[in-house]
């Protein structure tokens, strides 16, 4: 998902002036704002959005430092503006599409914040905005992109990492799923942050927790899972419990740590660290103790704990 | 844009204030071509009251009188400044210069039109041209269906037409439209080639002459 940030870098939008087409400009003085119609296109450093129609605001004239206060007050909101105050934001409707760099978005409803220097889309209600960028997707309830970084915010999060993790080729492609109330893409640090109700699903595999960090390595590849606050993994029957969950991508090996607990058909393990193997559904366990059960285990194969 | 409205507006305020309402001197011709001018002035210079208050003067290089078909004017190069009223559409351009080679009058229908290049320069700093404009009195509408360009400080825009009010509460752009917005963040990167955000510009400065 990185690539979503990495490709983000080099599409930084500078700052600078909107350009803009469409099929009729009809501007209110009184509103302070112009209505754009038709094929609506806007364009500002390597970004261009599109939609069906938008609205620009302009903001309100700023008082000259050398007038009268008397004087600085008449002019404002209240004053007619037609053209020639700077752009506050603009907001675009229907079939709002975004080009930046490499990555694209689509959503029912946008808004450009030249202010706050944000773009948010939003969906209709019944279609969720959507980012993606070459193979993997990320929806969420609203998607709040930086105009003047890479960054991008999303709450409610529904994203599928389908290249962060090598599969091998005879084997099925898995995608990863990835649902939170919220998530930030910070390019820096290759970090993909996601807080609130973090949900993670991959085959059978579904993890939970309050938060989760995600880092990536410079080609956009997942390289780790980092999940705190608590953490709960359900593995067909087994599930377990940690303060900590770490997941490794090469390896597809996820270490539980503080107080791990694992419970299986009836066994409950605890030690120090609890490894599990995505793929072997191989357990190790460090300086275990526990309670087992073999006789509930005797139709398993291929599978096992270590200690 | 503004000159949009500027130039019906001295076209009707050339209209208004020379001859329209007044009967013609009888001429020594007793047959005059069918198209020759019942008057005409040279040099004219006027002025247009509203409420007491000048909102617009200018001159004419010629100002020609048609008393047939309910009276027409046909005037040359006319330039006419402008001071639109506060609180409306046109009210933050400040005093603006409008030019035009020509302009033509219905007096009865109250419409007009001004051609051959129409330019305006505002003392904000916007200027635009459009080739040919169309002022409807009964209306109250102002359209165009010649390619437009206007720029100002932190815009630029051009159309294939336009639609307005001739107060200024709206104005269309039509026909396809391409411009360029400055938003408010970025100050520090002006639109290339923009014209300066003084309010009062050293060309829009420039008043006409004297009413005589």
């Amino acid at each position: 998902m990185i690539a979503l940030a990495a490709a983000l870098a080099a599409a930084v939008a500078p700052p600078g002036p909107v350009d803009f087409t469409a099929q009729t400009m009809r501007m209110e003085p009184r509103g302070r704002r112009t209505l754009l119609d038709g094929s609506v296109r806007l364009s500002r450093g390597g970004m261009v959005v599109t939609g069906d129609r938008a609205v620009v605001e302009f903001a309100p004239d700023e008082p000259l430092p050398a007038q009268p206060q008397r004087k600085a007050r008449r002019r404002g909101r209240d004053e007619p503006a037609l053209l020639g105050q700077k752009l506050e934001r603009f907001t675009v409707d229907g079939n709002v599409h975004v080009q930046r760099g490499d990555r694209t978005a689509d959503g029912a409803h946008g808004v450009f914040d030249s202010k706050a220097q944000t773009l948010v889309l939003t969906g209709d209600g019944k279609d969720d905005p959507v980012l993606r960028d070459g193979s993997e997707t990320l929806r969420g309830d609203r998607i709040v992109m930086r105009l003047d970084t890479e960054d991008v915010d999303v709450q409610k999060p529904r994203l599928v990492l389908r290249r962060s993790v090598p599969e091998a080729e005879e084997e099925p492609q898995l995608p990863t799923r990835i649902e939170a109330a919220r998530l930030s893409l910070d390019r820096s640090e290759r970090l993909a942050r996601f807080t609130d109700d973090v949900v993670v699903r991959r085959g059978d595999v579904v993890v939970r927790g309050p938060r989760m960090d995600a880092h990536y390595d410079s080609s956009g590849q997942l390289t780790h899972l980092y999940l705190r606050g608590g953490v709960e993994l359900r593995q067909g029957d087994r599930r377990a419990v940690a303060e900590n969950a770490d997941y490794d991508a090469r390896t597809r090996e996820v270490l539980l740590t503080g107080e791990p607990r694992l419970f299986d058909r009836g066994d409950v393990l605890v030690g120090d660290k609890i490894a599990m193997a995505l793929d072997s559904h191989e357990v190790r366990v460090e300086r275990a103790h526990g309670r087992l059960r073999p006789e509930v285990h005797q139709d398993e194969a291929g599978a096992g704990v270590k200690r | 844009m503004w000159s949009q409205f500027a130039i019906p507006s001295a076209a009707a305020a050339l209209l208004l204030g020379c001859g329209a309402g007044t009967a013609p001197p009888d001429v020594s011709d007793p047959s005059p071509p069918a198209e020759a001018p019942d008057l005409t002035l040279h040099q004219v210079a006027f002025a247009r009251l509203s409420d007491g208050r000048v909102v617009a003067r200018g001159t004419a290089r010629e100002l020609a009188y048609h008393r047939t078909a309910g009276g027409r004017l046909d005037g040359q190069t006319a330039v006419a400044a402008l001071y639109p009223e506060q609180g409306t559409g046109y009210a933050m351009f400040g005093e603006t210069l409008v030019t035009a080679p020509r302009v033509e009058g219905d007096l009865g229908g109250r419409r007009g039109t001004a051609s051959g290049g129409v330019n305006f320069r505002a003392a904000r700093g916007d200027h635009g041209t459009t080739e040919r404009l169309l002022w409807d009195g009964p209306l109250d509408r102002l359209s165009g269906d010649r390619p437009v360009e206007a720029e100002g400080p932190g815009y630029r825009v051009r159309s294939q037409g336009f639609s307005a009010r001739a107060g200024g509460s709206d104005v269309t752009l039509t026909g396809g439209v391409v411009g360029t917005l400055q938003p408010k963040s970025s100050d520090e990167h002006p639109i290339p080639n923009a014209p300066s955000t003084n309010r009062k510009s050293r060309t829009a400065k420039r008043k006409p002459a004297e009413p005589r």
